[in-house]
């Protein structure tokens, strides 16, 4: 208590005291320390007085000694005792017995000799006493008592202590006043700190600042300035802040009532805290009402189908503190009683420290949204016009069927699956319009779900194409319902506008056994019966059996077909090509020869197969445009050289496929950009048939094709039994005239006269005409009677190599005009 | 001439007076030193006649001191005195236990002191009369009216100097008397004086360049050399220390000190040979009795 009493109350006067006391101790440890030093030094100054002095002596002493010359024993101590310094002086025998003094009474005992010269200067009482042996080899001549004055040496530490007491207390005078300066200019900044945090503390920021500088105080100001402004921005910036959050809150709240979902938060027992205006909807509780009611009360949860009670999601959170959600098949049953589809998600509210505050969920109505879904749902499942099953879903039922026979092999049932095309749909679709195909194709769906059992599943397989598939159905009376559907079709008129259809279908009807494993294979087998009806005359039901010789046919189609991609790869076909002669003088005129490219296929024997061998299946499994790709390619290539001059003419068959692949206009472009060949040489030949079945897009192929600078002919002309009225929107130069007219039109009037009318045709439209199948000379002579421009047939021409014809004419240097094309095949 | 009693008398008076002016109580051997207040071991006082420089002959007699405290089983002190008047006094007062000096004084303390005679020096003293060897004095009378050194108005020397002075007819030279042979030499050499006595031992002692350029002018009569005389109070230990003298005379650092000395080393007295001091002991007296007398008066 004591001590805290007298230490100082401010840190000014603490540093003040503290560093006078330091100053204090240290001077007072100098001093001491110097008067020591200085202390020791005149005494070893001493010391070496006598140290100096004892030499002369002995040198004085020792021959009268030994002569026991007694007074000039005596004259030399006498004398020697004028040194300054000196008190005494005497001299006494080897016996003690005394030969001379001076300064020293004759009857007293000198002092005992000063052993530690550096004992207290006090303790010495102002004098050293010495006792010098005088000795000459080790004769002991006696004994030489010298005292010495210390006086000065205490009056020079007197002198020098009062000295240094002097300026210590001029040091620490000048220490006081030095720090008091110090300590005001010090105090006096932190007053003007502690004031201006004393405004602060009140949010007053309205104080100057503090004095800035280099020194530490000056440092301090700057911190302070720099964190009073920072202090300052943070208060406006939380102001701001809160008023932001303000703002958001309400617009929260705001948010939470314009939101459709429900949202309802629930405290740690599952009681109502908030609920949004939405929730209210939904639910039919108030929120005032519903505060504090239990979750199971507010939330009356039954599943869908069963109307059961289901668990709570929200006390399933709040029992697992994890994310929950509600069955799919949710259905809330409101206050008022109405049954709402509905799906939430409840989450726990954590706290700062993740402790569980309560839950939030968020509830939505559904029903419409299952609605859309089940609507969706349909679309995905069913051909939008008929309403019928579509393929995908006709399929997943025909693998069910399959999986079900498959796992439950002890109760096998006959099942079966009819394949269903309807025959003439084309003609319709293409002379009536799409409107009158699609209003077809309902009233046929109509009709045959008339004759179809209620069990029976009933599918559009995409365009005329039809499937049904009859389960427990044995092979007689899937017979009889097929015949049933067949003659419902066939005693059915179509009536759009003023015109009547009658119309056929072609089913193929498959039972299903054991050994058919998947929907593909069924399919296939389906398609295979039906296409087999179509070739047996249409409007008929085709009964697949694995042995029939139609349905082997079929099955060799698609092996070929397969076989192809194999023969693409291996690059086993055959470019050939046959002449087509002019026989018209304008003909001739062009100077040019004039060749078809036809295909042929080497196979894996090394025999040469005819293009009907493989076309047909290329055409029907979408081989045909790749075999079509093919051919453009390695006939440009090889015919670049030859086709250099300008003077041959080449005619490039095309599918109906090709004419329809969107990428097809822009791969010849390039393919002849990349051979350097003059497109105008270049002429692609499509069927009537063809052309007819892809108008449309025919059309638009031909003028982008055209484009580019190629040719087209209209193959096969005459066969499609189309109206000729096509020509004018068909963009094409040449009219090939179908070779079943030239064939037999030396003996039938009336091919001639369809050739001629033709070749007639073709003149008023501006067309180039050429006939094929010339077989003899006959032929020539008639074709050329007629007009024909140019003529092509075994009597001119046969199929040769490409290759070896393309090097002739190089070895001829002279290449004839040619005009336009017929396949002789 | 004095008789025995009176002399004694005499010398007894003079010592007290020296023992008053040099205030030392001699006799007091137990002061104490004021340092320490005990007993010391009384050493035996070797008193040696002041024949050349103190330290010089402090020197000489410190293989004997050493051997005589071996022998002896005491301390020995080696002293000697300002002058041959002021040992002789002393010896005459029984300070030294042993005297050591010349055969004149030898029988004068034998005489009238009662000191015991014990051996002395094989080698013959001698003194002789020295002059620079470039100077112009060539004989004795080139001395007359001429400054002449010598040891000391009682040592041998000076008076054997005196009788030969006069027996060559020099007159009027002023007689100087310096404390050491060396320094006659020098003065000599320096032209100070025409001429200087000193001992034959003394002068071998001299440097060879100091004596190249000194010219002998006389010789001496042989003395019998310096004596070793016993205080009369010791005469119980004679036979002691004429044991102990023998024995150092054979040890090597004796032999060193004999050869450096060319004294040759110790022999007995003849008989007789001190009597024949006795004409200088004789003028000894007769030079000693005033100044006794002078000093016992003041």
């Amino acid at each position: 208590m004591l001590l805290k009493s007298i230490v100082p109350k401010t840190v000014h006067a603490r540093l003040l005291v503290l560093a006078m006391l330091v100053q204090i101790v240290m001077l007072a440890v100098l001093i001491g320390r110097t008067s020591d030093i200085y202390e020791e030094g005149l005494l070893a100054q001493a010391n070496g007085c006598i140290g100096r002095l004892t030499p002369a002596l002995e040198a004085a002493l020792i021959a009268p000694l030994l002569q026991e010359d007694m007074v000039t024993v005596q004259s030399v101590l006498n004398l020697a005792s004028q040194a300054p310094g000196i008190v005494y002086l005497g001299l006494e025998s080897p016996t003690g017995a005394l030969l001379g003094s001076v300064g020293w009474p004759k009857m007293q005992a000198f002092p005992e000799p000063t052993l530690n010269l550096t004992k207290s200067m006090d303790m010495l009482n102002g004098r050293m006493d010495a006792l010098i042996p005088l000795r000459i080899d080790d004769q002991n001549l006696g004994h030489l008592h010298i005292g010495l004055d210390l006086q000065h040496i205490k009056q020079a530490r007197r002198d020098l202590l009062w000295q240094a007491g002097l300026i210590a207390m001029l040091a620490i005078s000048l220490t006081v006043i030095s720090l008091g300066i110090m300590g005001q200019l010090l105090t006096r900044k932190f007053m003007r700190l502690t004031e201006a945090s004393e405004l602060i503390a009140r949010g007053e920021f309205v104080f100057k600042p503090l004095t800035e500088g280099a020194d530490e105080v000056g440092r301090m100001g700057a911190a302070f300035n720099a964190m009073a402004h920072a202090l300052q921005q943070r208060m406006l910036d939380n102001e701001a802040t809160h008023v932001l959050l303000t703002h958001e809150k309400e617009f929260l709240q705001v948010t939470l009532s314009s939101i459709g979902d429900g949202v309802i938060s629930f405290d740690l027992e599952g009681r109502v805290v908030f609920f949004n205006p939405a929730a209210e909807v939904l639910t039919g509780w108030a929120l005032l009402e519903a505060k504090g009611q239990p979750a199971e009360v507010v939330l009356d949860l039954v599943h869908g189908d069963t109307e059961q009670p289901i668990e709570n999601p929200v006390l399933r959170c709040l029992r697992e503190r994890s994310l929950a959600r509600l069955d799919a098949n949710a259905l809330l049953i409101t206050r008022d009683g109405r049954r709402l589809f509905v799906s939430d998600t409840v989450a726990p509210i954590l706290d700062a420290h993740g402790d569980l505050s309560g839950v939030v969920l968020v509830l939505q109505d559904v029903s419409t949204k299952r609605e859309m879904l089940e609507e969706m749902h349909w679309q995905a499942n069913h051909d939008s016009l008929t309403g019928l099953m579509n393929r995908r879903s006709f399929e997943a039922q025909l693998r069910q069927l399959i999986d079900m026979e498959k796992d439950d092999r002890a109760t096998h049932a006959d099942h079966a699956l009819m394949y269903i095309d309807l025959d003439q749909f084309k003609i319709v679709n293409d002379t009536s319009g799409h409107m009158a195909g699609d209003e077809l194709l309902r009233q046929v769906t109509f009709l045959m779900q008339q004759t179809l059992r209620k069990s029976d599943v009933f599918a559009r397989l995409g365009g005329d194409e039809f499937g049904v598939l009859l389960p427990n159905c044995p092979e007689e009376r899937a017979l009889n319902i097929g015949n049933a559907l067949r003659e419902a079709i066939h005693d059915f008129r179509f009536v759009w506008r003023d015109k009547v259809f009658q119309i056929g279908v072609s089913i193929g009807l498959v039972m299903l056994n054991r050994d058919m494993h998947s929907t593909a294979e069924v399919l296939s087998s389906a398609d295979v019966a039906c296409y087999a009806a179509k070739e047996e005359g249409r409007n008929r039901v085709h009964l697949y059996r694995s042995d029939d010789t139609a349905i082997l046919s079929r099955r060799a189609q698609m092996l070929v077909a397969s076989g192809l991609r194999e023969v693409l790869r291996e690059d086993r076909f055959l470019l050939m090509v046959q002449e087509i002669h002019p026989m018209s003088v304008e003909a001739k005129s062009l100077n040019m020869r004039h060749f078809e490219v036809l295909l042929r296929l080497r196979n894996e024997q090394g025999d040469i197969m005819p293009a009907d061998s493989f076309i047909p299946a290329a055409e029907r499994y979408g081989v045909m445009p790749h075999i079509d790709r093919w051919v453009i390619r390695h006939t440009l290539r090889q015919a670049a050289q030859v086709c250099a001059s300008g003077r041959v003419h080449l005619s490039i068959n095309l599918s109906g496929l090709s004419i329809i692949d969107p990428l097809m206009p822009e791969y010849i472009r390039l393919e002849i950009l990349s051979s350097n060949i003059d497109p105008r040489v270049i002429c692609f030949e499509i069927t009537e048939t063809s052309a007819i079945s892809y108008l449309s897009q025919g059309v638009e192929f031909m003028r982008q094709v055209q484009a580019t600078g190629c040719q087209f002919a209209l193959d096969d002309f005459g066969s499609g039994m189309s109206s000729f009225g096509y020509l004018k929107t068909l963009p094409v130069q040449c009219l090939k005239i179908d070779g079943s007219f030239v064939r037999d039109m030396l003996h039938d009037p009336l091919d001639r006269t369809l050739v001629e009318t033709i070749h007639h045709i073709g003149k008023v439209m501006g067309m180039k005409t050429i006939a094929e199948y010339a077989t003899s000379m006959e032929h020539v002579a008639v074709l050329e009677a007629v007009g024909v421009d140019f003529v092509q047939g075994y009597a001119l021409s046969r199929p040769e190599l490409m290759s070896q014809v393309f090097a002739d004419i190089r070895d001829e240097q002279a290449l004839t005009t040619l005009p336009i094309m017929t396949d002789p095949s | 001439m004095l008789n025995l009693g009176l002399r004694l008398w005499l010398y007894a008076v003079t010592l007290l007076c020296l023992n008053g002016l040099n205030g030392v109580a001699w006799a007091d051997e137990t002061r104490s030193t004021g340092a320490q207040n005990t007993k010391v071991n009384v050493p035996l006082i070797v008193g040696v006649a002041p024949h050349t420089s103190v330290r010089e002959l402090i020197a000489d007699y410190q293989p004997l001191r050493h051997f005589l405290q071996k022998a002896l089983q005491r301390d020995v002190s080696v002293v000697t005195a300002p002058n041959f008047d002021e040992y002789l006094r002393r010896a005459l007062a029984g300070r030294y236990d042993l005297a050591i000096t010349t055969g004149h004084q030898a029988r004068l303390l034998q005489t009238d002191a009662g000191y015991l005679p014990l051996v002395t020096y094989q080698a013959d003293f001698s003194g002789i009369a020295v002059v620079a060897a470039s100077g112009k004095i060539k004989q004795a009378k080139d001395l007359s009216g001429q400054s002449v050194a010598n040891l000391s108005p009682t040592s041998l020397v000076t008076l054997w100097s005196s009788h030969w002075l006069q027996e060559q007819g020099v007159v009027g030279e002023r007689m100087h008397y310096i404390s050491a042979s060396d320094s006659i030499a020098e003065l000599v050499l320096a032209g100070e004086v025409a001429a200087g006595f000193l001992s034959q031992s003394n002068y071998d002692r001299l440097g060879a360049d100091v004596r190249a350029r000194l010219h002998i002018l006389a010789h001496s009569p042989l003395f019998v050399g310096r004596v070793y005389m016993l205080n009369p109070r010791l005469e119980d230990d004679r036979a002691r220390f004429l044991a102990a003298l023998e024995a150092f005379a054979n040890a090597p650092e004796a032999q060193a000190y004999f050869t450096r000395t060319k004294l040759l080393g110790y022999r007995p007295l003849n008989p007789g040979e001190l009597e024949m001091m006795e004409p200088y002991a004789q003028a000894l007296r007769l030079l000693l009795a005033p100044s006794i007398v002078e000093k016992a008066g003041s």
